[in-house]
């Protein structure tokens, strides 16, 4: 009913616009706006940092980390994920190290990989790599493995060889799972990527977060984790663009993406 | 063609069934069969129906000469050969709508997939589309996707793309069982049409008597599994199209009904 008053994206603005009202009454009246500074403060601290060019350096280093992590996850978890839909051995081998991982959050893992792999990129791209390619795998792997029997059947009865069936069907009707993979852990790497840099960097969103708090600057944190977000928001309607244009016909029927 | 019909030489049917025994993995051999001591052929360019009761192994048999499964027992030819694995000149149009479809090809894209995966070009796989596209009566559809079409026109596809592979037999696991009565009948009509365009072996599994009769040169009655197999073998004996309000039609299926009652009955005897 309320659909046809206005239309859907009046109703998010409006949410947004109450939101930032009722912080900003919150911050005026309410709370002491040095643990809750005003959106106003929050956009001069980030205009401030913008000036310094410490905000869109991190914005670049976060990103360049999430990206490269992701892409790098991604490119190591879809062979895997394929074999493991495709082949019963794959799935036995694989299985047991799935079942444990699984508890294992990437967070737990940043100190190990510092000792690892130093406090550099290297540390920080290898975990977001290891968040990303969990999911990716285990979402490639029920793709693969919920195609129809008929659909490959199909296939190899029009004359299709195992690598053709493989190529040109199980791919493409598996692409969906991996979109939504790759489309989850995406969302994983921003919350790891945050964590990540906290614990040790010397750049990045996490960094500012973490580091605001020496200068109580929490105008700066407030900045960055609103950048976080919006950045994490941005990446993901690309990702949907690139889901509802270059994979349309593959994506057909995926509800949400 | 293997071999040219010589004087002396029939031509080789298209499928023979020699004492076909099939059981599951996991069953000993011989204990539990679904089918058992089957034997039948089908001669080429034949309309070849099954009937039978659900559980009786019908779609089992349809798998077994598409080569997606394999008897445990006896022997199954098809053009004179021994059956290894899938192959284009054994095709198949399954019950299911959905499924065999690739929802992400377009209707031609769909139907040319054969010709595609046979390493023809481009444009040869669009004229042999095109050419079942028509056959099978989905002109101005070709550039649709399987979401936009109905379950009739989806099982269209199915057989459009099933003859562009130019398969020597056509294997049909109840294709029509998941659509409307309209749609059935249409497409039932339809299929005797192509079947004589295309002069294609036909091997035709229903649970539907009606339908059986509708559309089979001759109609295999199957008895309830386990250890099914072909009770009596009907020649329907009547031109195409057929009539269904015809007294001979009638007839025909009253008789296979009285048969496949009375196997009904014995088996709960037995019970």
């Amino acid at each position: 009913m309320g659909a046809k008053l206005m239309p859907s994206y009046a109703w998010s603005a409006l949410s947004v616009a109450t939101v930032l009202i009722v912080w900003q009454i919150a911050s005026t009246w309410l709370v002491d706006p040095m643990f809750l500074p005003a959106p106003m403060a929050v956009l001069k601290g980030a205009g401030q940092m913008l000036e310094e060019g410490t905000l869109s350096q991190s914005v670049l280093v976060s990103m360049m980390r999430i990206l490269s992590g992701w892409l790098v996850g991604s490119a190591i978890a879809i062979p895997i994920g394929l074999a493991v839909g495709v082949s019963p051995v794959a799935r036995h081998l694989v299985d047991p190290f799935i079942h444990f991982f699984r508890f294992v959050p990437a967070i737990a893992l940043v100190t190990l990989f510092i000792i690892w792999f130093g406090v550099g990129e290297m540390s920080k791209i290898i975990l977001i790599a290891y968040a990303t390619a969990f999911i990716v795998m285990v979402n490639t792997a029920s793709g693969v493995s919920s195609i129809s029997q008929d659909k490959l059947n199909a296939a190899r009865c029009l004359g299709a060889n195992e690598r053709q069936v493989f190529l040109r069907v199980m791919i493409p009707a598996c692409l969906p799972s991996i979109y939504v993979g790759m489309r989850l852990a995406l969302a994983s790497s921003f919350l790891v990527i945050a964590a990540a840099e906290m614990l040790a960097a010397d750049a990045g969103l996490g960094y500012i977060i973490w580091t605001s708090r020496l200068y109580f600057q929490v105008d700066w944190m407030f900045a960055a984790i609103i950048v976080l977000g919006l950045l994490g928001f941005a990446t993901d309607r690309l990702w949907r663009l690139l889901g509802r244009t270059l994979l349309k016909r593959y994506l057909r029927g995926v509800t949400g993406y | 063609m293997t071999n040219s019909p010589t004087s002396e030489t029939p031509p080789t049917p298209a499928v023979v069934f020699d004492k076909v025994g099939m059981a599951y993995p996991g069953q000993k051999a011989g204990s539990e069969l679904i089918l058992a001591n089957l034997s039948v052929t089908v001669p080429q360019g034949e309309f070849f129906v099954l009937v039978g009761p659900s559980g009786s192994g019908k779609s089992t048999l349809l798998k077994i000469v598409a080569g997606t499964e394999k008897q445990t027992e006896g022997r199954v030819l098809a053009n004179g050969n021994v059956i290894d694995g899938p192959d284009r000149r054994r095709g198949m149009v399954f019950q299911s709508i959905e499924e065999p479809l690739f929802q992400w090809l377009t209707v031609a894209e769909n139907i040319g997939f054969g010709p595609s995966v046979a390493g023809k070009s481009r444009s040869e796989c669009r004229t042999i589309a095109q050419h079942y596209i028509d056959l099978v009566g989905l002109r101005g559809h070709e550039a649709k996707f399987p979401h936009e079409l109905s379950g009739g026109m989806k099982q269209r596809v199915q057989i459009a793309r099933t003859l562009a592979a130019e398969p020597e037999l056509i294997l049909f696991d109840e294709p029509f069982a998941a659509l409307d009565a309209l749609t059935r009948r249409v497409l039932q009509k339809e299929l005797t049409r192509i079947w004589r365009e295309t002069g294609c072996t036909m091997v035709y599994v229903t649970h539907d008597i009606r339908e059986a009769v509708l559309l089979g040169q001759r109609v295999a009655v199957m008895s309830r599994g386990p250890r099914a197999n072909i009770t009596r073998v009907y020649d329907i004996d009547l031109p195409y199209p057929r009539d269904d309000l015809d007294s001979r039609f009638a007839d025909a299926v009253k008789a296979i009904e009285g048969d496949i009652e009375r196997e009904a009955a014995s088996q709960w005897e037995q019970n």
